[in-house]
């Protein structure tokens, strides 16, 4: 390694050292029976606790940001760092052995996916604005994509913008919406021309969600908490300074969200449900379980870790690609499906294993909170692309096969069929 | 077996009162009087084989939470038991220890399929060298030491015991209890392949209506085939159910076959969940919609009386040791 | 050495073996190779180390090689795999040539290595037994020593062109633990070709009957040796299982591409589409597992452990040929279930070097004890 890195290491070890403490278990050692056993992909807890993390994470991020770790890649003038991807990777590494607040809220959809976007096509003034605010943690933002209508198919979106004086008034409805219910902003999808075919009359707006009109209503999910809601948008009045990218041309405004979305979701390595699926964790669970020996969780297991690891090597090498200054390949969509289906078979075995003691909470450690983890899994086979959508994908634009024929993407959305919605 | 089979007409007809009776047992009615007013005493004793299987799978498809399967298990095990004081309900071994009575000098553990109001006495099976008894235990004796399941599955009315042994002693009764296992497998087969049924007709429903693509996502492959491979599943469940039900007069009860039917409900419904959340997208996910209660439902009746796994580990375990199995379909 | 070849050299090299092997190893030839006593072409087998130097290229330049590691030996390997080279290729280079240099026995290098090198001497490691299991206790073939020097009793199975290998590696008991020993000539010696699920890898029986033999390495220190071995044959096994796995799902996407029901390509259909998704998932996963391996053992900055990286390209990509293959005739339909067509015999290759060192039960157990478990 150049020595240029040698010194971020250093001062990134420095920021740490001095803020918080290193974690006590590393690597192969686990310790099973001590510490929380939470395994939750998503957040279950009720929300005054799930609003006391959000202001840690937020607390967090100022540290972060204060010393030069808020936004890594970020050009300097709107509050970054100046510096490559690498560099990005190399703090999360870091980071990783440090007991640290867990700031997903903010960085998975606001600084992963939302910044880019704004980065890439917002005006001057609404870059100085957000940007530095969303990277020091002072400004949440959530992805209004989904609508009850529009789901994998998010081009037949229906909420409408329609311009009014030197504004816009939208009006719709959003579903799906993860940490809606923290955030300050919103950017939305929304038709602007329903007489032109469904991915040409797209326009984004960022939206305040303290806004008149705006209502965020909680859904409850499968696995307990409620993460993601429903957003109504009555006559919201939004000022035309905070469209993103050209009057029907939001379409392409989205894409640069959604790439990011899919390297963001294939990429994550930490976190509980990683720290759980993986092989000292699993071998511990073998062990308090008594099935160490058993020659059918030991071939499981096996084939279990094989393609973890085999995952995990495909992520350095994509990451040794991108340090070679080359084009990152497909492996950001395989990357996600292998991760999606490493957790559900992770979370399924693991459920063998503690067997029933799965369904009713015995008080025993590490054995019913893994259904947390389980009835999570179904959402990572959906979120960001659902797994149909992902194959769709690299089937017709990796390996080239023929699209599904009949799909209709020339007609004006106004004539489309639909699902409940009026278009 | 005593009566005669119902014919299918009969059997559809009677499909349709049960379900609207559940339907009204849903809404809060009570399950016993209603079944008394169908006459369900003689429908029973007719053709038990189709009105056990009958009964639970409405049930399941209702999702009611109710007191039935202790009518199943109790009739295997009144013989062996002293008169009845009034109304009897059964303590399950916890499914933590899969299908095997708990310890007599140890402490209670199990599971009461709902609370114990208007229930006299309760009888526990137990362990005691080496050999099931039932004990019969006063209902305000174990009260204390009863409450609500916590767990998975929040719409059941399941009761968890756990706390000290109260004073009593019962016969030993290792084949009464085997059969009672043996006819509560082949019940709880019947209500989750009624679960799966339902998830399915919910997740068919759910993607014929909902348009992607300017069509019904039922017309992608990749979606009617999920279906298709759930479907075949309960298929087969419901196959070997029937032919546990063929074996159910044999010496054992049945044994095998009635786990044989359940270890297949519930790697079907274990199938049919994965794909019906699948395809429903994340509406699926949400708790408005109503397949997660189908999910967290049918995982906590495959666990009860052994999940499919250790029964799956039990069957092989024992084969391997040489056991005799009665083929469960003869060819 | 390895590290300063650039992407593209290995590009390079790459497109010149595919090249080579389009005209040597095309389905016609192999097939007629299936069918012949040898298994391989003697005229090809030079003309790879005369056109392209194969066999030297990761031979040690002291003894006629050219010095470059495994990250380029992967890339050949991988080409031969798509085409099913039938070729003494893995049991030469990889198998003896490693077993050599991992026995420390600068006399046996300098005596067999060359040969190897020029493409003149073909050999192979005969390890298993009747049982097929690649260990090093409990042998029942052995060596002893007889005033005219070592004498070897006792049968191997499964050894990897046996019937043709002009050097035998043989691992036999000795009252000092397992040794490593040659055999050149044929005295004592019986060669019993079997009969193999993959023609195009040819297995035979040795039959040792005071067979003169010569030690190799230090008496009884033919454990490590092996266990060495065996990283760096999962490994190049990995690499060619690879090759194998992408032709396949080559051949599936043309079909599909091609092949019209309904009024359309069967590639429209989504069950066919997510099948050749499915495949193309799994390819890179092997891919990437078995770059790793080929880096590991390298020694590149940053790879994981070698043993670790092997085992876990061993089961990944086993696993990954295996079912491409397998999809790769359901793609076809009935026209894949011909023996005409190619895709049984890369149905053959995948199941046959998915067993090759043991299968499922060995190389998880491998894996297992690799990472400590
Ligand atoms: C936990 C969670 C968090 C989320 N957070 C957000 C958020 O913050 N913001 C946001 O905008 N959205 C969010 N989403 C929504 C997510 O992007 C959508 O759920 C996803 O795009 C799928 O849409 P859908 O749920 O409507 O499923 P549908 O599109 O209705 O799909 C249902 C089923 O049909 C299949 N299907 C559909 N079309 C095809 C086809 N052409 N071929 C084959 N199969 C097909 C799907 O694969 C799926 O199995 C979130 C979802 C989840 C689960």
């Amino acid at each position: 390694m150049s020595g240029e890195m040698d010194v971020f290491v250093a001062e990134v070890r420095r920021f740490l050292d001095a803020n918080v403490t290193r974690q006590a278990t590393s690597g192969t050692e686990l310790e099973w029976g001590t510490g929380p056993d939470q395994i939750a992909y998503f957040s279950t807890d009720p929300p005054d606790v799930d609003a006391a993390k959000v202001a840690e994470a937020r607390s967090w991020q100022r540290r972060r940001h204060e010393a030069g770790f808020g936004w890594i890649t970020g050009p300097p003038e709107y509050g970054g760092r100046g510096l490559s991807t690498v560099h990005d990777l190399v703090y999360d590494g870091i980071e990783a052995e440090y007991e640290v607040p867990d700031t997903g809220v903010l960085s998975v959809i606001g600084l992963g996916m939302i910044g880019p976007t704004i980065l890439a096509h917002a005006q001057g003034h609404i870059k100085d604005r957000y940007l530095p605010a969303m990277y020091s943690g002072e400004v949440i933002a959530c992805q209004l994509f989904s609508e009850p209508g529009a789901g994998s198919d998010l081009a037949s979106l229906a909420t409408r913008a329609v311009r009014d004086g030197d504004g816009w008034v939208i009006t719709g409805q959003k579903v799906w919406t993860s940490i809606a219910q923290h955030a300050h902003i919103g950017m939305a999808l929304c038709r602007t021309d329903p007489d032109q075919p469904k991915h040409k009359g797209i326009t984004a707006f960022l939206i305040d969600m303290s806004a008149p009109g705006v209502e965020v209503r909680p859904l409850r999910q499968m696995s307990g908490g409620a993460d993601f809601n429903e957003v109504f948008l009555t006559d919201v009045r939004v000022p035309d300074d905070h469209r993103l990218g050209e009057v029907d041309d939001g379409w392409r405004v989205a894409l640069t969200t959604l790439m990011n979305e899919r390297a963001t979701v294939g990429g994550e390595g930490a976190g509980p449900a990683a720290r759980a699926v993986s092989l000292p964790f699993l071998t511990a669970l073998l062990k308090a379980n008594g099935r160490l020996e058993d020659a059918a969780s030991r071939r499981r297991l096996a084939e279990l870790v094989a393609d973890l690891t085999a995952t995990e090597y495909l992520n350095h090498q994509a990451l040794r690609r991108m340090q070679a200054g080359r084009q990152p390949g497909p492996e950001a969509s395989v990357s996600k499906l292998m991760y999606a289906q490493n957790l559900t078979r992770g979370a399924h075995f693991a459920a063998e294993i503690v067997g029933p003691r799965l369904i009713a909470d015995t008080g025993e450690w590490g054995a019913y909170s893994w259904n947390e983890l389980l009835l999570s899994t179904p959402a990572l086979r959906i979120l960001g692309g659902t797994e149909e959508i992902m194959k769709n994908i690299l089937a017709e634009r990796v390996l080239g096969l023929p699209k599904e024929p009949g799909i209709d993407t020339r007609s004006p959305f106004r004539e489309l069929k639909r699902s409940g919605g009026t278009a | 077996m005593t009566g005669t089979a119902l014919d299918a007409a009969t059997t559809e007809l009677l499909a349709g009162s049960l379900r609207e009776l559940l339907a009204s047992v849903s809404a809060g009615g009570e399950l016993g009087p209603a079944l008394d007013a169908l006459g369900w005493a003689e429908v029973l004793a007719d053709d038990p084989a189709t009105a056990t299987t009958l009964l639970f799978t409405e049930h399941g498809r209702a999702l009611v939470s109710s007191r039935a399967l202790d009518d199943v298990l109790l009739a295997e095990l009144d013989p062996a038991l002293p008169p009845a004081a009034g109304s009897r309900a059964l303590l399950y071994p916890h499914p933590a220890e899969g299908a095997d009575p708990a310890p007599l000098d140890g402490p209670l553990w199990g599971v009461l399929l709902g609370p114990l109001h208007g229930v006299d006495e309760v009888v526990v099976p137990a362990t005691a060298e080496g050999r099931t008894v039932l004990v019969t235990v006063a209902a305000t004796d174990l009260a204390a030491a009863g409450g609500p399941a916590t767990g998975f599955d929040l719409g059941s009315t399941w009761h968890t015991v756990a706390g000290p042994r109260p004073p009593g002693s019962g016969p030993p009764a290792p084949e009464a209890w085997t059969r009672a296992v043996a006819a509560g497998r082949r019940a709880l087969a019947a209500e989750m392949i009624g679960v799966c049924e339902s998830a399915l007709t919910l997740a068919t429903a759910h993607t014929t209506d909902r348009v992607q693509y300017g069509r019904p996502i039922a017309s992608f492959q990749a979606v009617r085939h999920r279906l298709a491979e759930a479907y075949v599943a309960v298929t087969a469940a419901r196959a070997v159910l029937d032919a546990a039900w063929t074996a159910a007069g044999g010496a054992d009860g049945g044994g095998w076959a009635a786990a044989a039917a359940k270890l297949q409900a519930g790697r079907a419904q274990a199938q049919v969940m994965r794909h019906a959340v699948q395809v429903c997208g994340a509406m699926g996910l949400s708790q408005e919609s109503e397949l997660h209660r189908h999910v967290t439902r049918a995982a906590a009746l495959d666990a009860l009386l052994g999940g499919h796994m250790a029964l799956a580990e039990s069957a092989g375990a024992a084969l391997l040791a040489g056991a005799d199995v009665h083929p469960v379909v003869e060819l | 050495m390895s590290e300063t070849t650039t992407q593209s050299e290995l590009d390079e090299l790459r497109g010149s073996v595919r090249e080579f092997l389009a005209a040597k190893s095309g389905e016609q030839q192999v097939r007629r190779l299936m069918e012949s006593e040898g298994g391989y072409d003697d005229t090809v087998w030079r003309q790879m180390t005369e056109q392209l130097g194969l066999q030297s290229l990761a031979l040690p330049t002291e003894h006629g090689g050219d010095g470059y590691g495994f990250v380029e030996l992967r890339v050949v390997l991988e080409e031969m795999g798509r085409t099913l080279l039938p070729s003494p290729f893995l049991s030469t280079v990889v198998l003896a040539g490693s077993a050599l240099m991992a026995s420390g026995d600068a006399a046996a290098q300098a005596a067999h290595l060359p040969g190897i090198a020029g493409g003149k001497t073909t050999a192979t490691l005969a390890v298993a037994e009747a049982d097929g299991a690649w260990r090093t206790d409990g042998l029942a073939t052995e060596a002893v020593r007889t005033d005219a020097g070592w004498r070897l009793r006792g049968e191997k199975c499964f050894v990897l062109d046996g019937a043709t290998a002009d050097l035998l590696l043989v691992v036999a008991r000795t009252v000092a633990g397992p040794g490593l020993f040659a055999v050149t000539g044929d005295a004592g010696l019986t060669r019993t070709p079997l009969r193999t699920l993959d023609p195009t890898r040819r297995l035979a029986r040795l039959t040792f009957t005071d067979t003169p033999a010569v030690p190799v390495g230090r008496t009884g220190s033919a454990g490590p040796i092996v266990d060495r071995v065996l990283d760096l044959a999962t490994a190049a096994l990995a690499a060619e299982q690879v090759g194998g796995a992408r032709a396949c799902l080559e051949a599936s996407v043309a079909y599909a591409r091609e092949r019209v029901q309904f009024g359309r390509p069967i590639g429209s259909f989504q069950a066919v589409k997510h099948r050749c998704a499915d495949m193309f998932t799994r390819v890179q996963l092997a891919a990437s597992a078995a770059a790793e391996a080929a880096n590991a053992i390298a020694g590149v900055e940053g790879a994981p452990p070698a043993g670790v990286a092997a085992a876990v390209a061993h089961v990944v990509c086993s696993e990954a040929f295996m079912f491409v293959a397998a999809e790769n005739i359901q793609v076809h339909g009935g026209i894949g279930f011909t023996w005409e067509h190619p895709a049984h015999l890369y149905f053959r290759r995948a199941k046959s070097s998915q067993l090759l060192f043991g299968g499922p039960a060995v190389y998880h157990e491998r894996l297992l004890d690799r990472m400590g478990v």
